[in-house]
C-alpha cells in the first residue's frame, strides 16, 4: 500500500523521493495483528516502566501524551508486541513526547536503554530537546522522530532539529495546507515529514503550546456505593474535566468583555456564544492529500491514543481509499475532495452528518495570514 | 548594582515607558500578524536611545511568512550596535545564529515549557476539594474524593525543562545566556547553571494559544484583530477571575512576586506587563 510520488516541483527537487506510510497507534499485543491486516504501514505506542509510573502518574500526560491505559506497562507484554510487529515487518516508534524535569532521567534513560535491544523498535518519539541531547550523547543507534509537542511551524525548525540529530520531523497540526506545502519546500536538510492526518481534534490549542491541566483519568464508576443512588469516585482531578480546556472554554461564553482603557463591561459584542462542536471538531486533513500528493511526505499519522484497533482500522481503510481515489490521473481536486468528504461522513458520522470546516486540523477559513 | 534585578517594561506604547524602567520590551510573542513594521521598529530604537533605554524585540513562533517578516527587522536590529531578541521558536533562533551575529539571542517563556494552568495550584498543594455530582442520566450523586498525588509530582510541576543540565549546556553552546519564565501561580523551584541568566514575566503568565483565534473571541471567524478591540475575564470565581483569554491567547494573572523569592530563583530582571501582552 504505499503510493510513491515523484517529486515535481523544482525547489524540492533535491529532497527524497516521498512516500504516503500509514502510521497507526497501539496499545495491545493483538492490535498487532488487527492493523496489519487493515493495512497500515508503521505502528506507535506508549511504554512505561511501573517506577516511573508510581512517580508521575500517567493521566498527567508528563511522561508521554497518552494519559491511563494507552501505554504498555508490562515489559513482557510490550516486548511481545514488538516481536509481534517485528515478524510482520511493521516498525514501531515508541511514544517519550513528555518534557522531562532532572529527577525523572535516570528511570527514563534505564527505559531507553532496555528497549534499545528490541529489533521490532525503529525508533523513538520525543519532544524534549533535553532527551533528544541524551540519546545523540549515548550513541543512541534508532532514529528519532520530532513529536508535535515539539512545535515545527517552519522550515528552519525542521532543519534545526535535523541539525541536533533527528530523522523525521511531525508538523503541528495548526498548519494551513498551504503552509506545509511551503515548509517542505523550503527545507534544506533530508529531514522525513509527518503530518497528522485524522482523528482526535485537540479542542482549539496548539499542542506543543498548550500548557493547560489534561487530566486524562481511568475513573472507577461505582467503586463504593456509600448509600442508594450515591456512590463514591476517586479522582485526581475532582473538576473531573477530561478535556483540560474545555473547563476554560465552557466559561468563556459567560465570561465579562472588557475593553483596554475603561476596564468598563461590554455588552457581548455580535451576541458572541460557545459552540462545543466548533471546539471540539473530529480532527481531520485528508481534503488535504490533494495539494500533498507530490510533496516527499513520509507519514500519515492516524491520531488515537487508547483507541481500539477495530475504531483505528475503519481510519486506515478510509485512508486507503483515499490514497486509491488519489492514484486516478484524471481525478480533479473538487471531485477528490467531495469523494474524502463522503468517505469521512461514513465512517466519522455513521453518514449522519457531513463534516464541516471545524472538522479539519486546521482550515483556511479560519486564518488569515496578511502578506 | 552588583545582585540588583533589573527592571523591563513589555508593551507597545510608547506612553508606558517610565523612568523605572531601564530596558523596554516591545512586540509579540502569540501571533505574527502582530509582528511590527519596519517603521514601527525603527521608531522604538529611536525612542530607547533618546530615553537611554535598552531594547529587547519579542518575536512569536512563526510559519514560514513569519520568518519572512522578521528577516528584514533582524537585519536592521543586527545593524545596531546591540539588541536582545527574545525567540519563541527554534527557527527564530536559527535565523538569528545563521544569519545575525550581533544580536543577542534569549530564549523566551514559550520554549521553557513550564506547565501553567492555575487549577493545578490544588493539586499541587494537595487541596483539591470532595465535589458532589449528580447524573440526571443514572439518577445518581456522585461523591469525588481526591486521589493523592506522590510528591514527585508536584516537584515536576515546580520546575520544567530548564533545570536539565544537558540542556542548560547545549544552549549555553549556543551563546544563549539568558532564558525567560513566567511566575507560576505555586512557588517554583529553579536550579541553573551561574552563567545563565533569568527573567520573570509579571503580572501575566500564558496558559495556552491558538492560531485559531476565532475560537476564543468566540467569533469562529479569521482574525480581524478583536485582540486590539476586546478581551474576555473568564469568571468570578477567585481562581477564573484572575483568567483572562485575548486574541489567540489564554493568560492568568499572578500577585506580584517578592524580592526575596525572585533572588532565591536567582531572577535578575523583572519584565513588568502593564496590560495584556497584545
Amino acid at each position: 500500500m504505499i503510493i510513491c510520488t515523484l517529486v515535481l516541483c523544482k525547489n524540492v527537487l533535491n529532497m527524497k523521493k516521498g512516500c504516503f506510510n500509514i502510521l497507526a497507534p497501539f496499545s495491545a499485543i493483538h492490535d498487532v495483528q488487527v492493523l496489519k491486516d487493515a493495512g497500515v504501514d508503521e505502528l506507535y505506542c506508549g511504554y512505561i516502566t511501573e517506577d516511573l509510573k508510581n512517580k508521575w502518574p500517567l493521566a498527567f500526560n508528563i511522561l508521554n501524551r497518552r494519559g491511563e491505559g494507552s501505554s504498555f506497562d508490562n515489559y513482557a507484554v510490550f516486548k511481545e508486541a514488538i516481536s509481534q510487529a517485528y515478524k510482520y515487518n511493521l516498525p514501531v516508534y515508541l511514544t517519550l513526547n513528555g518534557l522531562y524535569t532532572s529527577q525523572q532521567y535516570p528511570l527514563l534513560l534505564s527505559l531507553v536503554n532496555n528497549i534499545q535491544s528490541l529489533p521490532g523498535i525503529k525508533g523513538i518519539i520525543v519532544a524534549d530537546i533535553g532527551l533528544l541531547l541524551y540519546l545523540k550523547k549515548s550513541k543512541f543507534k534508532k532514529e528519532i522522530h520530532i513529536s508535535t509537542i515539539a512545535g515545527c511551524f517552519n522550515s528552519l525548525t525542521a532543519d534545526f532539529y535535523k541539525e541536533l540529530g533527528a530523522n523525521r520531523v511531525i508538523l503541528d497540526r495548526q498548519l494551513t495546507v498551504e503552509e506545509i506545502k511551503d515548509i517542505i519546500s523550503r527545507i534544506k536538510s533530508d529531514i522525513d515529514i509527518e503530518i497528522l492526518i485524522i482523528r482526535e481534534n485537540c479542542g482549539g490549542f496548539i499542542d506543543s503550546l498548550c500548557t493547560f491541566l489534561h487530566c486524562s483519568e481511568q475513573l472507577e464508576l461505582n467503586t463504593e456505593t456509600i448509600k442508594k443512588n450515591v456512590s463514591l469516585i476517586k479522582a485526581y482531578d475532582t473538576e473531573i474535566c477530561d478535556l483540560g480546556c474545555e473547563f476554560y472554554f465552557k466559561k468563556l461564553a459567560n465570561g465579562n468583555f472588557e475593553t483596554f482603557d475603561s476596564l468598563t463591561e461590554l455588552s457581548k459584542p455580535m451576541n458572541l456564544k460557545y459552540d462545543r462542536d466548533k471546539h471540539h471538531g473530529f480532527g481531520c486533513r485528508i481534503c488535504d492529500l490533494y495539494d500533498l500528493k507530490e510533496y516527499p511526505i513520509k507519514s500519515l499519522k492516524i491520531v488515537g491514543r487508547g483507541k481500539s484497533s477495530q475504531e483505528i482500522s475503519k481510519f486506515v481503510k478510509l485512508l486507503l481509499r483515499v490514497l486509491n481515489n488519489l492514484k486516478q490521473a484524471d481525478i480533479s481536486k473538487s471531485e477528490f475532495q467531495s469523494k474524502c468528504k463522503a468517505l469521512f461522513s461514513k465512517v466519522a458520522f455513521n453518514g449522519k452528518k457531513m463534516c464541516s470546516n471545524f472538522d479539519c486540523y486546521f482550515s483556511n477559513s479560519l486564518v488569515k495570514n496578511e502578506k | 548594582m552588583k545582585n540588583s534585578i533589573e527592571k523591563a517594561i513589555f508593551t507597545n506604547h510608547f506612553k508606558d515607558v517610565g523612568d523605572i524602567y531601564q530596558r523596554i520590551y516591545f512586540g509579540n510573542e502569540f501571533c505574527e500578524n502582530l509582528i511590527p513594521t519596519l517603521g514601527l521598529m525603527k521608531s522604538w530604537v529611536s525612542f530607547a536611545k533618546l530615553k537611554n533605554k535598552e531594547l529587547t524585540f519579542v518575536t512569536p513562533f512563526v510559519t514560514n511568512l513569519g520568518i519572512e517578516k522578521l528577516k528584514y527587522l533582524l537585519a536592521f536590529l543586527n545593524k545596531q550596535k546591540s539588541c536582545e531578541v527574545v525567540f519563541n521558536d527554534w527557527g527564530v533562533f536559527k535565523l538569528i545564529r545563521d544569519n545575525f551575529i550581533n544580536i543577542t539571542p534569549v530564549l523566551g517563556r514559550l520554549l521553557s515549557r513550564q506547565r501553567r494552568d492555575p487549577r493545578l495550584i490544588d493539586i499541587i498543594n494537595g487541596r483539591q476539594k470532595i465535589r458532589e455530582v449528580y447524573s440526571p442520566k443514572e439518577q445518581e450523586k456522585f461523591v469525588i474524593l481526591p486521589k493523592k498525588i506522590p510528591s514527585s509530582l508536584a516537584n515536576y510541576y515546580r520546575t520544567c525543562v530548564l533545570g536539565v543540565s544537558a540542556f542548560q549546556q547545549f544552549i549555553l553552546s549556543c551563546g544563549i545566556n539568558r532564558v525567560e519564565i513566567d511566575n507560576l501561580v505555586w512557588k517554583m523551584r529553579l536550579k541553573l547553571n551561574k552563567r545563565l541568566k533569568v527573567s520573570i514575566y509579571v503580572p501575566f503568565g500564558y496558559v495556552s494559544t491558538t492560531r485559531s483565534c476565532g475560537k476564543l473571541t468566540l467569533t469562529y471567524k479569521p482574525c480581524q484583530k478583536e485582540c486590539k478591540d476586546y478581551f474576555i475575564r473568564l469568571g468570578s470565581e477567585s481562581l477564573l477571575s484572575n483568567v483572562y483569554a485575548i486574541g489567540n491567547t489564554v493568560f492568568y494573572k499572578n500577585a506580584e512576586p517578592s524580592v526575596g523569592y525572585l533572588k532565591d530563583l536567582g531572577i535578575d530582571r523583572v519584565i513588568y506587563q502593564p496590560r495584556l501582552p497584545f
